[in-house]
């Protein structure tokens, strides 16, 4: 899987035609359909097509599940599935349908999945997805026109600016089958050992082995072509704690795509996963507390996420005649050159990595999807913000896009983050932030404080989190506690981060209304405040029957 | 030996083989597995307040396998296993539980089956806790509905149906297995690919599909009365699908569906492209129609159309539960032993038929989802009432189940159709029944009739909130004309209520006609066959259908214009 070729690299400036479409299947029918568009796509009285795009994703993927050592769901032969998107921008430069919200919910590109695999199955399709999204952005675009007479919005900033044509070409290798014997026989392995824990009322194993070959055309003549390979342990378990709480944890831990998986390493992941669930078994229920947190590497990915990189999102806000406001648009917009994060920290996003330190990075973009190079970007400089991602349609004081224009079948291109790295200034080590932690808590007359292993998820500035540790300032002891509510978590805590380790890992996430995935690599960092209440959730009865 | 012989050919074209027992029940280690957590659940359960005084497992292990072509490709080819559990718990008595319908709030329609995937039995720790965990929340739902049902009970006015919510089906011990069929997908593609082809170029086609899937595995069952049941289930089937859009945005479609016993009786390559063929020819025949109008006229339902219009517009109405329900138009409620359509039909179900004329039977099935024996049904003889579609919810005078408890995997059983057969006590060959239609356009004067070739998805008013219509889509119609010639329309629908239209049938033809599908109504999709003859109506109100707010696409069909279409 490792064995990629590089045969074109980004090409900035070519001449035109000087980089060679690759012959397949998926380019033909994406050439081909295009042309005609181009040439041919028109309804009189309407704007015509100015820019056209097209991205194909062909998925494989191979599972093997078990539950307590059975298998489950067994599906042992590779499946593959063709998706297609369109997108159309109607008008011209200057004004286009681009950014408007024409349906009250949606701002989606025509797509379909299940796409026949054959150059006339695809071509049909990328036939009848273009005919939907022009119609679409023909009448986008006067909705579009009339709002913004009605609003008397009169910006100069174009809806789409220029960028030299490029190209990205590698060499798609075709999906490993799996030996579906040894696969099931090591999930039914890991997942039978959680037979050792009588209370777990699930347990289960899967390795998930995938591999996405994305193909992109637009009509500007930019394309791309590779291959995302993503490959994981996925372990999953359910309990019921001794007050009677329902609790859940999964962990995806990652694997390196074309290995047979190490066995060994594998079952030590388990046990690991093991040793959280006895942990969250015996945990005693979260008291009030407002205080210093220490936030693990995995956790502090979750805090990044929620806090900074949706409001570095979708810089641009769209238009809508159903609402003043897009509720969607990152809150960093107007932030440019203000503190938003703790001076402690830089923070960068790199689309062009493909992994970093072993583990494969899930939103490589050489060029984005308005088929611009992606730019690696400094978004913030001890703790001011610098830059934004940016798309072809301009924010004020921006003259060209920083091409993070991304897209899936359910989001239109918008400004995305894809690996994004907090880097901070100076780095303890694991023993020296605890240190830092029971210190502030002495000094604030705290008898605890907390470390997270995980951030919940926070909604409204509150989350609910199932498991953390109590770290006592008298002896530095440890103890397991569930039901965490958090409260008043807003981008403000973002600048109240004291310090951080030197513990980075890589956190992958999936944005859920777009479906992006997307990564995050921080270090464990210290956050000085965070207010914790015990949980409202009300706890199970007892099961009328105990378990077999 | 002769007579034998004669009663084989006469009877085995429509009843098709009678299955037998072959294996021993107590030997199958899920069922045993199944007893094992159910005995053990149920003992404590039925002393809780409320008590669960009723516990039924249901198991499906098999394989369901399909692929999926379009345009010389292959859009899906999977093979998924199939491994699924369901646990149905009863709470209070059999007088009045929480399956009772709710008055005046949401449905408590899938609060009481609890159902999710299971892993193998092989390792009996995760199957049985996998139950285990069913039990418990399936049982802490019935409580809680319980709950709600009996308040609900105290606050609304009383239903006119005081019938028991349950009665306990008999103990029933049956085990029959059948070995798994083959089928390799991939030795369809190349027909399916070739069949697809012959769609390139035609410039009226906007999608195609072909398919072949198959549906095979065993089904378990236990409950706490003592009812132990394995029985093999199996559905193998070929379809394709055409559709097209009209100027006007009409879309039109034609298809083709072939149920066999096994995937060697799919159709040769030579009768696919046949039918493909003319499938397309009739698409681009209706695309190029004129458009019908409102009218009502003397009309045939042919064949497939007939038996879509016998179960959409009285079979529905025939399924007991819906006597009971006060939201429902209970359309026959009272009628038992009267005239209520036509005394030329005879309508009957029987799940106990495997084939008809050499097709097999896709409602057929041994024992329903509440493990009570199939057996045939009259419904209507000679247009008179008899009987209903009974599940284990008794209604006024009919106390207990015929077996057609049905459901989906996740949904609460409610009595369906299973194989539903039309037949006329006197019938006439086709062609004789067009030669009445043609006298009773003349009779009545009307300019023209109609014949419904073919009927597609449409839907039935059952419920006091609206009419109680039906309006189902005339998927190809011909317009006859008292010199006899025809003439294909488009963007027809038939509409009516159910007691007039089926009191206007004056004749039926010799043609019985096989539908096999399946049908969504409260208890999900459950897969059905039916089966009539052809039928002349005196009259048959026709409408406009709706058209789609979309014209054709701007640009023809890239392989359409290639050919210079």
């Amino acid at each position: 899987m490792k064995k990629y070729f590089f045969l074109l690299l980004i090409c900035l400036a070519w001449p035109l035609g000087a980089a060679q479409l690759p012959d397949n299947m998926y380019f033909r029918a994406m050439n081909d359909e295009m042309r005609r568009t181009q040439k041919q796509l028109r309804v009189k009285g309407s704007p015509k097509p100015y820019f056209t795009a097209y991205k194909v994703i062909a998925s494989s993927s191979q599972n093997f599940s078990a539950q307590f050592g059975a298998p489950y769901a067994v599906r042992e032969e590779p499946q593959t599935l063709l998706e297609a998107a369109v997108y159309t921008y109607a008008g011209d430069a200057k004004n286009n349908s681009s950014g408007f919200v024409n349906n009250a919910y949606y701002y989606r590109p025509a797509s379909a999945s299940s796409v026949p695999a054959s150059y006339e199955g695809l071509r049909r399709m990328l036939w009848r997805l273009t005919d939907s999204a022009y119609v679409a952005a023909g009448d986008s675009y006067e909705k579009k026109m009339a709002y913004k007479r009605q609003k008397n919005l009169t910006d100069d900033l174009p809806d789409f600016s220029k960028s030299p044509k490029a190209s990205y070409v590698e060499e798609i290798m075709p999906f490993p089958k799996a030996d579906a014997e040894q696969y099931q026989q090591l999930v039914n392995e890991l997942s039978a050992l959680g037979k050792r824990l009588p209370y777990l009322e699930n347990f289960g194993a899967s390795l998930r082995l995938a591999q996405q070959d994305i193909y992109f055309l637009d009509s500007e003549g930019d394309f791309y072509q590779y291959s995302q390979p993503s490959c994981a342990l996925i372990l999953s378990s359910s309990l019921r704690n001794k007050d009677g709480y329902q609790e859940s944890l999964t962990d995806n831990i990652p694997l390196e795509c074309g290995q047979t998986p190490d066995a060994a390493e594998l079952r030590a992941e388990t046990e690991e996963f093991l040793t959280r669930l006895q942990d969250i078994y015996q945990a005693k229920k979260a008291e009030p507390y407002l205080g210093p947190v220490l936030l693990e590497p995995k956790a502090a990915g979750g805090f990044f996420n929620q806090l900074f990189i949706r409001n570095a999102n979708n810089s641009k806000p769209l238009l809508s005649a159903q609402a003043e406001t897009d509720g969607t648009a990152g809150q960093f917009k107007d932030k440019l050159g203000m503190r938003v994060i703790s001076h402690l920290l830089d923070v960068y996003d790199r689309p062009q990595l493909r992994e970093y330190k072993g583990r494969s990075l899930p939103a490589f973009t050489p060029l984005d999807d308005e088929g611009v190079p992606a730019q690696e970007l400094q978004l913030v400089q001890s703790g001011k913000l610098l830059a934004l991602p940016t798309v072809r349609s301009l924010i004020e004081g921006q003259k060209q896009s920083n091409g993070h224009a991304r897209m899936s079948g359910w989001i239109y291109p918008r400004a995305a983050l894809t690996h994004v790295f907090f880097v901070p200034k100076t780095s303890l080590t694991q023993e020296e932030l605890e240190q830092k932690l029971l210190d502030r808590c002495r000094e604030l007359g705290l008898e605890y404080g907390y470390i997270f292993p995980r951030f919940p998820v926070i909604n409204g500035g509150k989350g609910e989190g199932s498991f953390a540790w109590r770290i006592y300032t008298a002896d530095g002891r440890k103890e397991p506690v569930y039901g965490l509510r958090l409260e008043g978590i807003t981008t403000r805590s973002l600048r109240d981060v004291l310090a951080a380790g030197a513990d980075e890992e890589v956190s992958v996430f999936t944005d859920s209304s777009t479906m992006l995935p997307f990564a995050v690599v921080a270090p464990s960092v210290l956050v000085d405040e965070i207010e914790i209440l015990p949980t409202q959730r009300k706890p199970d009865r007892a099961p009328f029957v105990p378990l077999p | 030996m002769k007579k034998y012989f004669l009663l084989w050919a006469l009877v085995c074209p429509v009843l098709g083989f009678a299955a037998a027992p072959n294996c021993a029940i107590e030997e199958e280690l899920p069922l045993k597995l199944m007893e094992q957590q159910l005995t053990r659940s149920f003992k404590i359960l039925k002393k809780q307040n409320p008590p669960i005084y009723y516990l039924s497992y249901t198991y499906k292990e098999g394989e369901d396998a399909v692929l999926g072509v379009a345009y010389d490709g292959v859009a899906v080819k999977r093979v998924t296993p199939v491994s699924s559990a369901e646990v149905m718990a009863r709470a209070g008595s059999t007088k009045l539980d929480n399956t009772r319908a709710l008055r005046g709030e949401r449905e408590n329609w899938e609060l009481p089956v609890w159902s999710a995937p299971v892993p193998d039995p092989s390792d009996p720790k995760g199957f049985l806790t996998a139950w285990w965990k069913g039990t418990q929340q399936a049982a802490e739902n019935a409580q809680r509905d319980f709950s709600r049902v009996q308040s609900n009970v105290r606050s609304m006015a009383a239903v006119r149906d005081q019938s028991d919510d349950f009665v306990f089906p008999p103990k029933e011990t049956y085990c029959r297995t059948e070995k798994l069929q083959e089928i390799d997908l991939t030795q369809y593609e190349d027909m399916l690919k070739e069949a697809s082809r012959l769609a390139r170029g035609k410039d009226f086609v906007l999608t195609s599909s072909f398919s072949v899937s198959a549906e095979q595995g065993h089904r378990y069952f236990a409950d706490s009365r003592g009812t132990r049941l394995k029985t093999p289930y199996s559905f193998f089937r070929l379809a394709y699908q055409f559709s097209g859009r009209s100027k006007d945005g009409l879309e039109i479609s034609r298809d083709g569906i072939y149920d066999v016993l096994s995937p060697q009786d799919f159709p040769s390559r030579e009768k696919l492209l046949a039918d493909v063929d003319k499938s397309l020819r009739e698409l681009e025949e209706l695309s190029n129609a004129p458009e019908g109008d409102p009218y009502n006229a003397p009309t045939i339902l042919k064949g497939r159309a007939a038996a879509v219009f016998v179960h959409e517009v009285m079979g529905h109405r025939l399924e007991g539960y819906r006597l009971k329900n006060a939201g429902d138009g209970q359309t026959l409620a009272g009628k038992v032993g009267q005239q209520v359509i036509s005394p030329l039909i005879t309508i009957t179900a029987d799940p106990t038929q495997t084939q008809f004329k050499g097709e097999p039977l896709r409602g057929h099935y041994e024992y329903d989802d509440e493990g009570v024996k199939a057996r045939p049904v009259t419904l209507i003889e000679n247009g008179v009432l008899k009987n209903f579609l009974m599940q284990s919810s008794p209604i006024e005078g009919f106390p207990v189940s015929n077996g057609h408890g049905r459901k989906q995997t996740g949904r609460r059983a409610e009595a369906r159709m299973s194989v539903i057969r039309a037949t006329a006590s006197q019938t006439v060959p086709y062609e004789k029944l067009e030669e009445m239609l043609v006298e009773e356009i003349k009779r009545q004067g009307k300019p023209y009739g109609f014949i419904v070739e073919d009927l597609g998805g449409g839907f039935t008013l059952t419920g006091t909130g609206l009419p109680q219509s039906f309006k189902l889509e005339a998927k190809r119609v011909l317009r006859v004309y008292p010199d006899g010639h025809k003439e294909v329309v488009r963007g027809l629908d038939v509409v009516g209520t159910p007691l007039v239209s089926f009191n206007k049938i004056l004749a039926a033809g010799d043609d019985d006609t096989l539908f096999n599908g399946s049908c969504g109504a409260e208890s999900g999709w459950v897969p059905q066959s039916n089966i009539a003859p052809s039928l002349l109506f005196e009259n048959l109100e026709m409408e406009k259908t709706q058209k789609s707010d979309f014209k054709p696409p701007v640009l023809p069909a890239p392989d359409a214009e290639e050919e210079g279409k």
